[in-house]
C-alpha cells in the first residue's frame, strides 16, 4: 500500500510539472521527515553520489559528442557510409542506420545521434523519394542505438546505481546493438522495395576513398574508445577524457573548430550533464528514503512469494516498464525502477548485466513511443513534421525493438556472449 | 514626484537589480562549472598519458577530478533552473499562459525551494562539522573535507536564490518562457 501511495505521490508531482530531479529529492525528504528519520543523510547522499570517478564518463562523453557534433562530423560520416551502400535497394536507409550505429559508438546519447544524423540524412532521403513518415521513423529509431551501443550514458548510470562493472555492461551492449542494426537494415530494405524511391548513383572508387578518408578520424575514434575499454587500457571515464581531447584535436586539425564553437560545445555539454546529474542526485535521496521504508525489500518479497518463474517476472517487469515508458522519460524510469527491482534479480536468478541490457532496450523503445518519447520530439523538430507523422513511421520500429527484447530473453547470449567469453 | 513615489521607485529599482544580480550569479557559476568539466577532460588525459608512456601515475587526478565534478554539479544548479534545463514531464498544464500553469509552476518552484533549503540547512551543518573538527579525506592528497562538503550547501543556496527570481518571473511575465527539456538521453 505504502509503495502505491509513494508512486502516486511521485506521479502527482510529475503531473504538477515539478522537475524530475526535485520531485524525486523532494519526495525523498518528505518521506524521511514523515517517519521521523534524521535529514542529515540528505546532503551526504547528494555529495556521495557525485563523488564518483565512474560518473565522470558522463560529462566527458557528452563533451566529446558535442565537440564532434559542432565540428560537423555527422556529415562526413553519412557521406562515407552512403558512398558504399547508397546505391543498394534501401541504400540511404542502410546508410542512415549504419551512420547512427557508428555515431552511437562515440556519443552515448540518443538525442545527439538522432539530431546529428537526422540533419544530414533527412534532406538526402527526401530528395530520393523515400516516404516521409518512414524517414522520420527510421531516424527516431536509429537515434535510439545511441544508448545501446557503447559508450552508453544510461548504462554508465545503471552501472553506478547497481555497482555493476561498466566495461562489462558496455561489452554486453554490443551484441544487441549490432542485432538491432541488422534488423533495422533488413526492415529498411523491405520498406524501400515497397516504395518508389530512386536509388542514389553508385559512387566511384575515388569518391568512396575520398569520403572514407574524411570520416576515418571519427571511425578511428570510435574504435579507439571501445578498444581501449575492451583491452583494459583505460576505464570508461579515462577513455572518455582521451576521446574528448582527441575530438578537439581532430576538429581543430580539420579546421572546423574555433573558440566560439568550442565555447558552445562546452556549455551545451554542461547543460545536459547537469540535467542528468541533478536527477541522479535526486534519485539517490529518493532511493535512500524508500530503502529506509523497506519498499524495495517488500516488493522483492512480494515478487518472490507470488512469482516463482523468472519468465513471468521478466514479462511483468517488461509490461510495467512499457507502461511507464508512455509517461516517463528514460533516465527517470531507470533511476526510479532499478533500485526497486534490483534486489529481486538475485532471487529470480536473473543476471544483472543481462537485466541492464534488457532495461536499456525497453528504455530505447520508450524513446519512440508517444506521448513522452524524446526521440520523437527531436525528429519532429529536425524534420519540421507533426508528431503524428513521426509516430506513424516509428511504430514498426517499436514492434521490432519489443521483439528484440523477447528474443533477448530466449537468447541471453546475444548480450552475454561477448562480456563472458572474451 | 512625491517622496513616497520616489521611495517606491527606488525600491523597485533595487529589487530589479537584485534579480539581475542573482541571474548573473547563476549565469557565471554555470559557465564556471562548464569549464571545470572541460578541465577534468585534460586532467584525465594527462593521467592516462603519464601512466602509459612514463609509468608514472599521478596521485592527484582521481581526487581533483572528483572534487571538480562535485563542485561543478552543484554550482550549476542555479544556472540549470534559470535556463529551465531541468527535465519536466510535459503531460498536463501545457498552456503556457493559463493561470493553472502559473499556479503549477509556482508549486514546482516551492518544492524546489523547500528541498534546497533542507539541503542548505543540513549541508551547512555537515560542512561546519568538517571545518571545526579539521576532517580530511582518507587519500594521499588528504584535502580538508570542508573544501568538498562546502559545494553542497553553497550550490543549493544558489538554487534557493534562483527560485525567488523564477517565482517573480512566473508572475511578472504575461507569458511564461518555456524551453523545458523533456529528457535528453
Amino acid at each position: 500500500m505504502e509503495a502505491f501511495l509513494i508512486l502516486g505521490g511521485l506521479l502527482a508531482l510529475f503531473i504538477f510539472r515539478v522537475p524530475v530531479a526535485f520531485a524525486l529529492g523532494g519526495l525523498g525528504v518528505f518521506l524521511l521527515w514523515w517517519m521521523g528519520f534524521n535529514l542529515n543523510g540528505v546532503p551526504q547522499r547528494l555529495y556521495g553520489t557525485m563523488d564518483s570517478f565512474e560518473l565522470l564518463a558522463v560529462p566527458l562523453f557528452l563533451l566529446m559528442s558535442n565537440v564532434l557534433l559542432k565540428g560537423g562530423v555527422g556529415k562526413d560520416l553519412f557521406a562515407a557510409v552512403q558512398s558504399w551502400v547508397g546505391h543498394l535497394p534501401g541504400g540511404l536507409g542502410i546508410a542512415t542506420i549504419l551512420s547512427c550505429g557508428i555515431f552511437s559508438a562515440i556519443s552515448g546519447s540518443s538525442v545527439a545521434t538522432a539530431a546529428t544524423i537526422g540533419t544530414v540524412a533527412m534532406p538526402e532521403m527526401e530528395s530520393r523519394g523515400y516516404e516521409r513518415s518512414f524517414i522520420l521513423g527510421l531516424l527516431a529509431a536509429g537515434g535510439t542505438l545511441g544508448i545501446m551501443i557503447p559508450p552508453s550514458i544510461p548504462l554508465i548510470i545503471y552501472g553506478v546505481v547497481t555497482e555493476s562493472s561498466i566495461p562489462t555492461l558496455f561489452l554486453a551492449g554490443i551484441g544487441p546493438g549490432l542485432s538491432l542494426i541488422a534488423v533495422f537494415i533488413a526492415f529498411s530494405i523491405y520498406s524501400a522495395k515497397k516504395s518508389d524511391f530512386q536509388p542514389a548513383p553508385k559512387a566511384t572508387l575515388q569518391e568512396r576513398v575520398q569520403a572514407t578518408v574524411m570520416a576515418l578520424p571519427t571511425i578511428g575514434l570510435a574504435v579507439a574508445i571501445i578498444g581501449s575499454i575492451y583491452m583494459g587500457l583505460a576505464t570508461p571515464s579515462e577513455s572518455a577524457g582521451v576521446g574528448f581531447i582527441l575530438s578537439l584535436l581532430i576538429t581543430f586539425v580539420m579546421g572546423r573548430m574555433n573558440w566560439r564553437i568550442m565555447v558552445e560545445a562546452v556549455e551545451d555539454s554542461m547543460k545536459t550533464t547537469i540535467m542528468v546529474f541533478l536527477i541522479v542526485a535526486g534519485a539517490k535521496v529518493f532511493s535512500y528514503a524508500i530503502t529506509l521504508y523497506r519498499i524495495p525489500q517488500d516488493i522483492s518479497q512480494l515478487i518472490t512469494e507470488n512469482i516463482s518463474n523468472p519468465s513471468i517476472f521478466i514479462l511483468v517487469v517488461g509490461i510495467v516498464l512499457l507502461f511507464m515508458g508512455f509517461f516517463l522519460e528514460s533516465l527517470s524510469m531507470l533511476l526510479i525502477m532499478v533500485p526497486v527491482l534490483f534486489p529481486s534479480l538475485e532471487a529470480m536468478m536473473v543476471d544483472p548485466v543481462w537485466f541492464g541490457i534488457f532495461f536499456v532496450l525497453l528504455i530505447e523503445t520508450a524513446l519512440i513511443t508517444p506521448p513522452v518519447g524524446m526521440n520523437l520530439f527531436v525528429i519532429q523538430a529536425v524534420g519540421k513534421a507533426s508528431l503524428q507523422e513521426v509516430v506513424k513511421g516509428a511504430w514498426p520500429f517499436s514492434i521490432i525493438m519489443l521483439s528484440m527484447a523477447v528474443i533477448l530473453w530466449f537468447l541471453p547470449q546475444i548480450a552475454l556472449f561477448i562480456p563472458y567469453n572474451f | 514626484m512625491s517622496p513616497l513615489q520616489l521611495t517606491f521607485l527606488f525600491e523597485v529599482l533595487q529589487f530589479n537589480s537584485m534579480i539581475r544580480l542573482i541571474d548573473q550569479l547563476s549565469e557565471w557559476t554555470g559557465k564556471l562549472a562548464a569549464w571545470m568539466f572541460f578541465a577534468v577532460g585534460f586532467f584525465v588525459t594527462y593521467e592516462v598519458f603519464m601512466r602509459h608512456f612514463f609509468t608514472m601515475p599521478t596521485i592527484w587526478v582521481d581526487e581533483v577530478s572528483r572534487i571538480f565534478q562535485i563542485w561543478a554539479t552543484f554550482l550549476a544548479g542555479g544556472f540549470a533552473l534559470k535556463h529551465r534545463q531541468l527535465i519536466v514531464i510535459d503531460v498536463a498544464f501545457r498552456d503556457k499562459d493559463s493561470l493553472a500553469r502559473k499556479c503549477t509552476e509556482t508549486f514546482a518552484i516551492l518544492v524546489i525551494l523547500i528541498f534546497s533549503l533542507v539541503v542548505v540547512w543540513y549541508g551547512f551543518e555537515l560542512w561546519y562539522k568538517a571545518l571545526v573538527k579539521g576532517h580530511t579525506t582518507d587519500t594521499f592528497l588528504a584535502p580538508p573535507k570542508w573544501l568538498t562538503h562546502g559545494s553542497v550547501w553553497f550550490g543549493f543556496a544558489l538554487i534557493s536564490l534562483q527560485t525567488f527570481v523564477e517565482f517573480i518571473k512566473i508572475w511578472r511575465k504575461s507569458s511564461t518562457k518555456n524551453n523545458l527539456n523533456k529528457g535528453k538521453l
